[in-house]
């Protein structure tokens, strides 16, 4: 008797040739020309040659791109977190009618595309923006603060494009914990303060490991941001990426480029998907 | 003691206040009469809408995007819904796998695979913008699809769909008949999400379209960049009205069906 194809595969099949055809050849493709020379037309380089490796590393301006990347990123995650928790804490601690509002109100943002929100920082920030009218109007400046095309604007563009991902994590995690630890440490003597330092901050560890890792690697790669609010001024790994594949036309350096930052991304995602599992294997022991 | 509490609700109402205003400014300036994007605005007017809405230059970006979300969604929810159920009720070798592929697009840079699409749809000469963009969306919806589906699948009871095979329904029948209307609120949202996902793509769409094809958002996007005007604001109010509204019906549906 022959073996029958498990109906599995069969289930599984169209998606299948859908991913391997539209996504690993594309990204396969990526990697490999990335040890490409450039030609004029991009296609008939020499094969496997580290060249544009050599550039990338031997570059100071390219090494500074990364590192503010880097930098932006790591700025972006905290203030996240910050504000994050504030929203998370508050929202899981609320009367159970008032929650849904709130966590509507912070998820609300993720439904409108990241061009529109830009589109709104853009008017808020400018020279004559809200932001600056107000604050001259109060006298707290003399005068009008640029923040559009600086890096502290795609700062907080980029903070209000991804506290909603910290908050929907930092929540889940708040919203599982065991109450009573916390009444616990108030009957035994423990301030509030103490309560907050000693029981519920370690107790959302991993939320906040996964929370601050998940905005970090999405932050990496982020384009429209940078290159809305940031400009030619504060150019980043992705908007780097996209000039050289747009306007530059140099596809091998490129795909150096996108190798690289797709191995950061990488590496953070892996830290993330440990610490998301350590979170969830952590909430089943309670 | 009291007092903590309250500091913490005055910290967060800013920070709602910092959610909620850059949606909030795009709105109010969308009725500025005037030809400059100005704010707050100098009047009242609804010329923008008019404009957007009469003036056609909206009209085939907006169709273009909203026949790709469509479609789009038409391939990926049944694509990403089988691919869901063969993993969740389904042991095999190399599942794992499987799933971390079908997921992986979660992971990967958008910007990085519009690239890699562009080097490989102009190497094998594929000049359709539509088609291009399509595959691409596809690809990009469906791990939302196999997510949801998959956690839904998961709370579904089995015992369920095994009485009606007993009874004598074949796999496929149990499958629509049984399966699917158990998860039909998970349906739903991963259909919002994919439209909504698919209707705002801009990354993507700026690698794979070229001249004679513009979607709405790489419109918003170039007007941004190079003709600042107040109609902008009147046609990004209409998407985040509808995007809102269309959420809203969709929380008020599952909330409803929870009820019972």
């Amino acid at each position: 008797m022959s073996k029958r194809i498990p109906p599995y595969w069969i289930l599984l099949a169209p998606g299948l040739l859908v991913f391997i055809l539209v996504f690993i050849v594309p990204v396969g493709r990526l990697a490999l020309l990335s040890f490409q020379e450039n030609t004029t037309n991009g296609e008939s380089g020499r094969a496997f040659v580290l060249d544009n490796y050599a550039k990338f590393f031997g570059d100071p301006y390219y090494l500074e791109i990364l590192g503010r990347t880097l930098v932006i990123s790591i700025i972006v995650s905290l203030i996240c977190l910050v504000m994050g928790y504030c929203l998370a804490y508050g929202a899981s601690r609320a009367r159970e009618g008032r929650k849904l509002i709130l966590l509507i109100m912070v998820a609300l943002p993720l439904l409108t595309s990241a061009t529109v929100r830009n589109f709104g920082w853009i008017i808020i920030l400018g020279r004559k923006g809200l932001l600056n009218q107000m604050l001259l109007g109060i006298g707290i400046i003399q005068e009008p603060l640029s923040l559009l095309y600086t890096p502290t604007g795609v700062v907080i563009a980029l903070v209000h494009v991804l506290l909603p991902y910290m908050v929907l994590i930092l929540y889940s995690v708040l919203e599982g914990q065991d109450r009573n630890l916390e009444s616990a440490a108030a009957n035994l003597g423990a301030s509030k303060s103490k309560v907050f330092a000693l029981v519920t901050l370690p107790l959302s560890l991993p939320g906040i490991i996964a929370g601050t890792l998940l905005v970090f690697s999405i932050t990496l790669s982020f384009f429209v941001t940078p290159s809305l609010i940031g400009g030619p001024k504060v150019q980043l790994m992705a908007t780097e990426i996209y000039s050289q594949t747009i306007n530059l036309l140099n596809w091998p350096y490129a795909s150096a480029l996108s190798v690289i930052l797709l191995i950061t991304v990488l590496i953070v995602t892996s830290l993330y998907n440990r610490a998301l599992s350590r979170s969830q294997g952590g909430r089943s022991y309670v | 003691m009291f007092k903590s509490f309250s500091w913490l609700r005055v910290v967060n109402a800013f920070i709602y206040i910092f959610i909620l205003a850059p949606l909030v400014v795009v709105v109010v300036a969308s009725f500025h009469p005037g030809e400059f994007l100005v704010f707050p605005p100098e009047g009242f007017s609804w010329r923008w809408y008019e404009y957007v809405l009469t003036s056609g230059r909206y009209a085939e970006p907006f169709r273009n995007s909203i026949t790709l979300a469509l479609l789009t969604t038409c391939i990926s929810l049944p694509l990403g819904t089988i691919i869901a159920y063969a993993i969740a009720r389904y042991q095999f070798r190399l599942k794992g796998a499987v799933q971390s592929l079908f997921l992986s697009p979660l992971v990967v840079p958008t910007l990085l695979f519009g690239i890699g699409l562009l080097m490989i749809f102009s190497a094998m000469g594929v000049k359709m913008f539509f088609l291009r963009l399509l595959l691409a969306h596809i690809v990009l919806t469906v791990p939302y699809v196999v997510r949801t589906m998959l956690a839904s699948f998961e709370g579904v009871n089995r015992t369920i769909e095994e009485a009606s095979i007993i009874l004598g329904a074949s796999p496929i029948k149990t499958f629509f008949l049984v399966t699917l209307p158990q998860v039909k609120s998970a349906l739903l949202a991963s259909a919002f999400i994919s439209v909504v996902m698919s209707f705002d793509e801009l990354v993507v769409a700026l690698f794979l379209t070229g001249p004679g094809m513009n979607t709405l958002p790489m419109m918003i996007y170039s007007d941004i960049q190079f003709n600042l005007s107040p109609s902008i604001a009147a046609i990004s109010s209409l998407i985040i009205m509808a995007t809102v509204a269309l959420g809203l019906l969709l929380v008020a549906f599952t909330q409803r069906k929870k009820r019972y």
